[in-house]
């Protein structure tokens, strides 16, 4: 019987933990705005805020392309840098929001199919490996639900990777190391890799709305 | 009945009745049906207790509302799996498989054992009680990591119910566990701490029972409007 006790009052140590930390307001809001017209909403919201913070990195980075051409590494440099901050803050929250997805696609009976990355539209060779990783995966797996999951969880880890690649260029090439060439041409492939992950997040993130509002969540809704 | 044991009896009937009240005060009676029934019947077992001692002190009638209360407390689980898993199609899948396992494990537990063969009524009562008490409690803990895993919304209600019995039955189990196996000053002992534990069990529920929740949000208006983001 102690035993019974022992793995009961470990759990039950757990469970009063993360049961008393949860949020429940943000649960509730997470919910309404999955499961009413607020999720379409959301998407739009979400795509607009994306696609602007993209558009900003990318109009930075052009800008910083432009003006070495120009002859100017300076100014270049600067521009690098601040190219690096817009991406530094929207990486943490495409994680989150790849976090949340895969969270909620645990609630869905029904996934809408979902394909794997293809590495060809990779250009960094670590991040289009994690997209083969992808494909190879995407066959062992029997649910949709489990491919989604598996699908966010490699964006995820694109996401980082590329972060983690930029910061690395962007600092070899601030501080003056030498073959700054190749760390340019490492920066332009970061960048469209970027664009071709948030592309993809967002694709998966209409798949996961599309789902959830097929299924019948008015008692949910009346909950919330 | 001493002074001491009747002021705890006393004090527990308040606030069960402080905690129907507030349940009725503010309409949350039908929120957990097995809930209300079981502050019932704990209040009606502890009124007679406390009114004639010399019949319903006895082991019978221990045993009895025991077996009442832990039917109540199983449909309160029961209940709580059928309230918070129904609009999850996939969640009920697992919810239900997992019901079934806490079910088959407390019967597989209370069954095996040796305890089946006692001789007397506080014997059996003292065997069974903790083996059943664990089930109910590894029910109460499925439910919850459920819950936690599936980010389900629950009411406030529903979330006291949960962390109120978790702690509650585990200590139960504890206390039953010493009276069991110990005498003398352990056994005294296990009492006050599962008098203690039920006094501040019923105080947190009456709490929970009259606090305001957070008004609804506007968007339950737009029930059964939701449609799927154009693909």
């Amino acid at each position: 019987m102690w035993w019974m006790i022992v793995v009961s009052a470990a759990s039950c140590l757990a469970v009063l933990f993360l049961f008393g930390r949860r949020n429940e307001r943000a649960v509730r809001r997470d919910w309404e705005l999955l499961l009413t017209p607020k999720g379409e909403k959301l998407y739009k919201s979400i795509e607009g805020r994306v696609q602007s913070e993209m558009a900003l990195a990318d109009l930075t980075y052009e800008e910083a392309f432009t003006v070495r051409e120009l002859g100017s590494v300076q100014e270049a440099q600067k521009l690098l840098d601040a190219g690096y901050r817009v991406i530094e803050q929207f990486s943490p929250d495409m994680l989150r929001l790849l976090a949340a997805m895969a969270t909620f696609s645990r609630m869905v009976s029904a996934m809408v199919p979902v394909q794997p990355l293809r590495p060809r539209d990779f250009r960094v060779a670590q991040i289009a490996s994690l997209a083969y990783l992808n494909q190879l995966l995407h066959q062992f797996l029997v649910s949709m639900s489990e491919r989604f999951r598996l699908r966010v969880y490699i964006l995820g880890r694109s996401f980082a990777l590329a972060t983690t690649f930029l910061l690395h260029s962007t600092q070899r090439i601030v501080r003056n190391e030498p073959e700054a060439d190749r760390e340019w041409q490492q920066i332009d492939a970061i960048r469209h890799d970027f664009q071709t992950l948030t592309e993809e997040s967002l694709l998966s993130l209409r798949a996961l709305l599309t789902s959830l509002a097929a299924e019948r969540h008015e008692d949910v809704i009346d909950r919330l | 009945m001493t002074p001491a044991e009747t002021f705890v009896v006393c004090v527990g009937l308040l606030l069960l009745a402080a905690c129907l009240t507030g349940l009725f005060v503010r309409r949350r009676l039908a929120i957990c049906v097995s809930f209300t029934l079981y502050l019932c019947a704990v209040l009606l077992s502890d009124t007679l207790v406390l009114a004639w001692p010399r019949t319903f002190k006895t082991w019978d009638f221990w045993v009895l509302k025991e077996s009442i209360h832990n039917i109540l407390k199983f449909g309160i689980a029961l209940e709580l799996t059928v309230r918070t898993f129904r609009a999850f199609p996939a969640a009920r899948k697992t919810a239900a498989g997992l019901v079934l396992a806490v079910l088959v494990l407390t019967w597989v537990s209370v069954g095996t054992g040796p305890q089946l063969e006692a001789a007397h009524t506080k014997e059996l009562a003292l065997s069974l009680q903790p083996y059943v008490l664990a089930g109910t409690l590894w029910l109460f803990i499925a439910i919850s990591t459920l819950i936690l895993w599936y980010r389900l919304p629950v009411t406030p209600l529903h979330k006291a119910l949960l962390l109120g019995f978790v702690p509650y039955l585990l200590i139960f189990t504890v206390a039953i566990n010493l009276l069991r196996s110990f005498g003398g000053d352990v056994r005294a002992l296990a009492g006050y701490l599962k008098n203690v534990a039920y006094q501040i069990l019923l105080a947190y529920w009456t709490y929970a029972a009259w606090k305001r929740w957070p008004r609804r949000p506007a968007t339950v208006a737009t029930r059964g409007a939701a449609s799927p983001p154009a693909a």
